[in-house]
């Protein structure tokens, strides 16, 4: 009976779909919701004279995230010059046997063109460089200066032009690029242990 | 349009749109059905999805679910909530279909955003609205339009390149999109459309058929009632049907039937339809119809018709008439057979009757043929013109023709030789015809074609058409010449033969004359010489001779009564007469011969036999003193009982049966049929031991049948026999009132000890007491009589009166009456001595006892009520009364002359002898005699001469006594006075006392004429002519005792008891003033009946003390009693009172002066 209340059948449209509009607010906020970044810009990688840009590319293995990511890398990629060097550093944390890392992704990244991919055991390499979410990608000059770092995806998961993607083609041009940091959408590299652990052993660990 | 048209179309419109509506919601349902499960599955993909793509989220080696798999179970969960909800519970709305169509769409957006925006997804919208399409409801579309639009629109702001699935968007996209969507909308709403027309085509041809199928419907359910109404017609012309009707099934077995067959066969409804035709129908007649109903059933005929029987249930035949036809199946195989069955019984029964009655006609034809051809007489018939149309072949032969066809045509005048003759019978015939009355049995006289003269007789009849005009004339002659001369010869030989007859007849009336003529002399000269002084001897002889003469009187009127009865001429004198006195009377007259031989004589008359009937009271004495004395002479030892009682009557008059029942010898079972027939007694033997000339039981056979009745005897050889006979009597008017004697007051109640040796008399006696309210015990001997006296006196109820028998074994009557005597206890009843024979000393015997009374049996009703009365109401219960004396009449005695008084009598008889008796009689009486030899000298005395009556011989010579005695009536008819004539003659032949009377006579005295019989008569004519000789008062005080009544007579009558005489006259002068005055009483209130009880009463008493004027007066006023009418009887009271007081007044001579009762009574008015 009461269904055939207008009012009462407006009202309820009305909450079923603010509900729904909520639900999907909520997993807006959760897509936008970056990483938490511990990057150190003093931190620089050492000069390499053969290579006008260097770019080191942190992923965790099994984030989700990184398949859109590296399919956006991907389309960069195509652009790049030779004295470009691409690294994709896969970040194996402590503990985890050895080929948890080789996962689908690296697969993607290890058949992206003039993209090398190493294992990062135990995250040194992301720990040296202040790298903590999967997605984070920097770019050093030749002289081993960071000149830009963060993420290139708008969002977790998302394609789509972003603030970090202009800031990479700029810098495989040539060009300066507009903005040298952006956010990073992406798993953390390093868990809750692993940062315990850090602590213990005096291993510097980015904050999150 | 017609407005039965329109609304037919709007009704059709309507239900269209019902229909439509009704399919759309189907759909609606349908769909929303398959949202549901569409939508759930969608959820279950969409985390499918979420998990395939992002199953966990990472966070070094830490794992979790991800939350885009979180958020595709809650948010898909909560997309599709709403959706199912409706679509499962409120299936069908509109708004539920709208909702779905958001959640669909809503899934879209969730299955995009969980692949990241990939294009493929985006399949998923334009599935969705596909899906959605199949609502048929193009609003859906664009409720799932708008929300895509919504979608794509906020998906392009927010997220611009995931939305359209490539990393670069472009804001061309979007028209793309919308192209795509406004694309498919369009092609999704037209096929809504198409897809909604084609409800509506639907439900409109939904409808048409509906409406096809409703009028359908409707000419079925019409075909379909007049089809119901059609069948009931036929099943109720089936049921009804006046005519037997069935449905037989191709074996024969009954389908149906109906009430009519039922009925015309017998058997009920479910009975038949049990059986087949073939076992009720006639086994000659089965294989005929089986015949026909084969050659139906093959298609030779249409149908058949036959005559034939069925067996009815009661076992008999029913003919019927049968018409079958046959119903087929398309095939042409025959379904049943219809029968109609006519019962044609009564038809078939009355056509065997006409061809019965066919041949019976033809029969009688031929038979009519036969005895017109055959009958000894001629017969002709002629038409209106008095041609001859037919006649018989004796016609022909006595006119000469060959054959009856050759007189066929002629008339009268050319067959007959005598022209005038033949002309008159033509009149005659015409005027028959004319006239159409038959002229009958005329003799003709005519002459033959050869000349020879013949008498006929005939008859001319007309002859009738069905119309019933006359159209012609039936002549039937025959020759009756011979006839005439033989009657003529009849006649001459019929008188010849009545000559004889009437010579027979007078011979026999001459005979008679001539026997009684003498006998005349005889009995008269013995009892005149008898009543002279005798010696001894002469005196018997003379009574053998008186006893021989009486025997051979008797045998002579036994031979005339049966030469009467012979010659027919023996009749009943029907007049009324008092019944129990008749009977009482002709007992007394053979009790002295009962007595004589020691027979108990009784008489049983049933209570409800009337005292007055009418018959002839003559005849009944008569067989009964035959019977009873023929029972008293063949019994030697026992009783003879006169029974009395009501016969079985059918007509309205009083039919009694009469039994004489005896204790004799009996008669032998072979000799019973005979003993009626003339001159048979049982045994030759017997009419030599005991006389008689056998005709007794013949004459009472026929008296008795002259009466109404019968006859017959019941007998066993040596224990005895009942003679009975049945009688008609006419109910005598004061029959109705019952005479029977009215029981004094004191005998009501009272306790009577009846006291006799014989059954029968203590049956009778005991009922007689009965009648008059009183209450008998009877017991069979005197020692019981005094146990029963002794034990009634110790219970302190005494008896009243003793009736006690003189003549019983081991102790009679006296011994009884001198053991009572004896005890004074038991001697205060009065005792009354009733005895069988009348012994001497036996009153003195009586008077010796103190006993109250002495009768002799058999003893009358009236008679013993009369002599109770006088015991109980004079004799005081102390008893000194006077009994019963006797004294014997001495044999011999000389006569006190008799008569009231001196009478002139002119005496007309030429025989001497005859004259000599009648004058010795007469003179002994003491009247004066005149005597004429003949009529004229009688008309020659009575001319000079003044008589007080006129004793008439009828056969005289010169004049006989009825040409005499018409004169005599001629010329008193010129004086004036009237002398009585009595007839006195020697005829005794049928029809003497009525020609007697008819010739002027007053009374009739047969020869040999009895001394009684003569003075009776003397005394009524003195009676009568008393009060006009002179005034009564005058004539009493000049009368002598015995003038009044002839004292010795009537002492005779007492046996010369004067004590019992003075008796009954002390009653007589008691009672008779009472009675006297009951009469006047009954005359002043007009009560017939009460005066005739009173007269008749007054009477009998009168007549017991020779009162023979006042008896015969008060016979008189008893019969105008009883008549009813009383005018006359005024007049004849007088007389009476004047006859009673003269009597009562001569009667006191004789009484002691004690015995003479006081004033109040006859005495005191004397």
């Amino acid at each position: 009976m009461w269904i055939r209340s207008q009012w009462k059948a407006g009202l309820i449209t009305v909450g079923w779909l603010g509900v729904v509009a909520g639900g999907f607010c909520f997993w807006e906020k959760y897509d936008r919701t970056p990483g938490v970044r511990q990057f150190e810009p003093g931190e620089e990688e050492e000069a390499s004279p053969n290579r006008r840009l260097r770019i080191v590319f942190f992923a965790h293995p099994h984030c989700p995230c990184l398949r859109t990511t590296l399919g956006m890398l991907a389309e960069v990629m195509k652009k790049a010059p030779a004295d470009v060097e691409m690294v994709v550093e896969y970040v194996r944390p402590t503990g985890v046997p050895e080929g948890w890392e080789k996962t689908d992704s690296w697969k993607q990244a290890s058949a992206l063109p003039g993209v090398t991919v190493h294992c990062d055991a135990g995250g040194v390499q992301a720990r040296r460089l202040g790298a903590t979410t999967s997605g984070h990608l920097m770019a050093f000059d030749a002289t081993g200066k960071t000149i830009f770092s963060g993420g290139i995806s708008t969002m977790r998961g998302r394609t789509g032009r972003s603030a970090g993607q202009q800031a990479l083609e700029d810098l495989l041009a040539g060009r300066t690029p507009q903005t040298k940091e952006t956010p990073v959408f992406g798993c953390p590299l390093f868990s809750s242990e692993d940062r315990l652990r850090e602590n213990q052993e005096g291993v510097a660990c980015p904050r999150q | 349009m017609s407005p039965t048209v329109k609304t037919t179309t709007m009704a059709q419109s309507k239900r269209v749109q019902e229909l439509a509506s009704q399919a759309r919601h189907s759909v609606a349902c349908r769909t929303d059905r398959l949202f549901v499960g569409l939508l759930a599955f969608q959820w279950v993909m969409a985390i499918a999805l979420a998990v395939w793509v992002s199953p966990l989220a990472w966070a070094g080696t830490e794992s979790r679910m991800h939350p885009h798999v979180w958020s595709a179970i809650w948010l898909g969960l909560a997309i599709i909530s709403l959706p199912v909800f409706l679509g499962v519970f409120r299936p069908g709305r509109a708004f539920t279909r709208h909702i779905i169509a958001i959640g669909q769409m809503l899934s879209s957006t969730l299955l995009i955003h969980l692949s990241g925006g990939r294009i493929e997804t985006h399949f998923h919208v334009f599935g969705s609205l596909a899906f959605l399409a199949i609502y048929r409801d193009w609003r859906v579309l664009l409720t799932a339009t708008v929300v895509t639009a919504v979608d794509h629109v906020a998906r392009g702001f927010i997220w611009p390149e995931s939305i359209y699935g490539v990393a670069a968007g472009a804001d061309w996209r979007w028209l793309e999109h919308a192209g795509w969507v406004v694309f498919i909308d369009v092609f999704l709403i037209y096929s809504c459309w198409l897809g909604d027309r084609d409800i509506v085509a639907t439900a409109t041809r939904q409808a048409l058929i509906e409406s096809a199928h409703e009028q359908v419907e409707e000419v079925v359910q019409e075909r379909t009632a007049e089809l119901r109404e059609s069948e009931e017609r036929f099943r109720g012309a089936f049921r009804h049907a006046a005519i037997g009707k069935a449905l037989i099934s191709p074996d024969g077995g009954f389908l149906r039937v109906n009430p009519a067959l039922c009925g015309i066969v017998g058997y009920s409804e479910e009975e038949l339809l049990a059986r087949d035709f073939q076992g009720i129908t006639h086994p000659d007649d089965l294989q005929a119809d089986l015949d026909q109903l084969r050659r139906l059933a093959g298609g030779e005929i249409e149908t058949y018709q036959m005559e034939k029987r069925y067996v009815h249930k009661a076992g008999h035949f029913v003919s019927i008439l049968l018409s079958v036809s046959v119903v087929r199946n398309p095939a042409g195989i025959p379904l049943h057979y219809v029968a109609q069955v006519q019962d044609i019984t009564k038809r078939k029964q009355a056509e065997e009757l006409v061809v019965a009655a066919s041949h019976r006609l033809a029969e009688q034809q031929m038979i009519l043929r036969n005895v017109i051809d055959h009958i000894p007489c001629v017969v002709m018939w002629k038409d209106r013109e008095g041609r001859f149309q037919g006649c018989n072949q004796m016609i022909a032969d006595e006119l000469g023709f060959a054959s009856v066809d050759d007189i066929v045509g002629k008339t009268n005048a050319e067959l007959m030789p005598d022209p005038e003759k033949a002309k008159h019978l033509e009149r005659a015939e015409d005027e028959v015809m004319e006239s159409g009355v038959a002229r009958l049995n005329f003799e003709e006289s005519i002459i033959k074609p050869d000349g020879t003269q013949t008498q006929i007789l005939g008859s001319q009849v007309p002859l009738h058409n069905p119309q019933g005009e006359v159209i012609g004339v039936l002549i039937v002659t025959i020759d009756i010449t011979e006839r005439k001369r033989i009657e003529a010869e009849l006649r001459r030989a019929h008188e010849t033969a009545e000559a004889a007859s009437r010579t027979k007849s007078e011979f026999l009336a001459n005979m008679s004359h001539e026997i009684r003529t003498p006998m005349n002399g005889i009995i008269g000269l013995t009892d005149l010489v008898l009543e002279t002084e005798l010696t001894g001897e002469q005196r018997e002889s003379l009574k053998m001779v008186g006893s021989s003469a009486d025997a051979l009187l008797t045998i002579i009127n036994d031979i005339l009564d049966f030469s009467k009865i012979e010659a027919g001429k023996l009749d009943i004198d029907p007049t009324p007469f008092p019944l129990r006195d008749t009977v009482g009377d002709t007992l007394k007259t053979l009790a002295l011969k009962a007595h004589a031989k020691g027979l108990e004589l009784a008489c049983d008359i049933a209570s409800d036999v009337p005292d007055w009937v009418v018959g002839d009271s003559g005849r009944l004495r008569q067989v009964l003193t035959n019977l009873i004395g023929n029972a008293v002479k063949f019994t030697a030892s026992g009783e003879v009982v006169v029974r009395v009682e009501h016969a079985a009557s059918e007509g309205g008059g009083e039919r009694l049966r009469f039994g004489v029942r005896d204790t004799g010898i009996g008669i032998p079972k072979e000799k019973q049929a005979t003993i009626f027939d003339a001159f048979t007694q049982a045994d030759g033997s017997t009419t030599r031991e005991y006389g008689g000339t056998g005709l007794g039981l013949t004459i009472s056979s026929r008296l008795v049948e002259l009466m109404g009745g019968r006859i017959w005897v019941e007998s066993e050889p040596g224990k005895g026999s009942e003679f009975c006979f049945e009688a008609s009597f006419e109910r005598h008017e004061s029959s109705q009132e019952r005479l029977i004697p009215r029981p004094p007051v004191s005998l009501r109640g009272a306790s009577v000890l009846v006291v006799d040796d014989n059954a029968t008399n203590r049956k009778v006696l005991g009922e007689t007491l009965r009648l008059w309210e009183a209450v008998p015990t009877c017991v069979d001997s005197g020692k019981a009589a005094l146990a029963e006296l002794r034990r009634a006196i110790d219970a302190g109820k005494p008896y009243k009166l003793v009736l006690l028998d003189a003549m019983m074994p081991e102790m009679d009557g006296f011994m009884v009456a001198e053991a009572i005597a004896k005890e004074p206890a038991l001697a205060e009843a009065p005792i009354m001595m009733l005895t069988s024979a009348d012994r001497q000393g036996d009153a003195a015997r009586c008077r010796s006892l103190g006993l109250v009374a002495h009768l002799v049996k058999p003893i009358k009703s009236t008679e013993l009520l009369r002599v109770i009365t006088a015991a109980l109401g004079n004799i005081p219960a102390d008893s000194d009364a006077t009994p019963v004396t006797k004294k014997t009449v001495t044999p011999g005695q000389p006569v006190e002359p008799a008569g009231h008084r001196v009478l002139r009598i002119l005496l007309a008889e030429d025989n001497p002898v005859n004259q000599r008796v009648a004058v010795r009689m007469l003179e002994k009486m003491g009247h004066t005699i005149i005597v004429a030899n003949h009529g004229g000298e009688a008309l020659a005395a009575m001319s000079g001469d003044r008589f007080d009556i006129v004793l008439m011989d009828v056969q005289m010579p010169e004049m006989d006594g009825f040409e005499a005695t018409r004169q005599i009536r001629e010329n008193e008819a010129v004086t004036g006075r009237r002398t009585p004539v009595v007839a006195m003659t020697a005829h005794a032949m049928k029809g003497d006392r009525e020609r007697c009377l008819a010739a002027g006579m007053d009374d009739y005295l047969s020869k040999p004429v009895r001394k009684e019989e003569l003075a009776k008569i003397l005394g009524d004519v003195a009676a009568a002519e008393t009060p006009s000789v002179e005034p009564p008062d005058q004539a009493e005080a000049s009368e002598t005792p015995e003038e009044v009544f002839d004292y010795p007579a009537v002492l005779a009558q007492f046996d010369g008891d004067t004590d019992l005489f003075a008796e009954i006259v002390t009653l007589f002068l008691t009672d008779g003033a009472g009675l006297v005055e009951d009469i006047r009483k009954g005359l002043s209130s007009g009560n017939a009946g009460e005066v005739r009880r009173a007269a008749h009463s007054l009477k009998g008493t009168t007549g017991y003390l020779g009162g023979g004027s006042a008896e015969e007066t008060a016979k008189r006023l008893e019969l105008i009693a009883a008549n009813g009418d009383l005018t006359a009887a005024p007049a004849v009271f007088g007389e009476l009172e004047h006859q009673v007081r003269r009597l009562s007044k001569a009667l006191a001579v004789h009484l002691p002066s004690s015995s003479i009762p006081a004033t109040g009574t006859l005495a005191g008015a004397i």
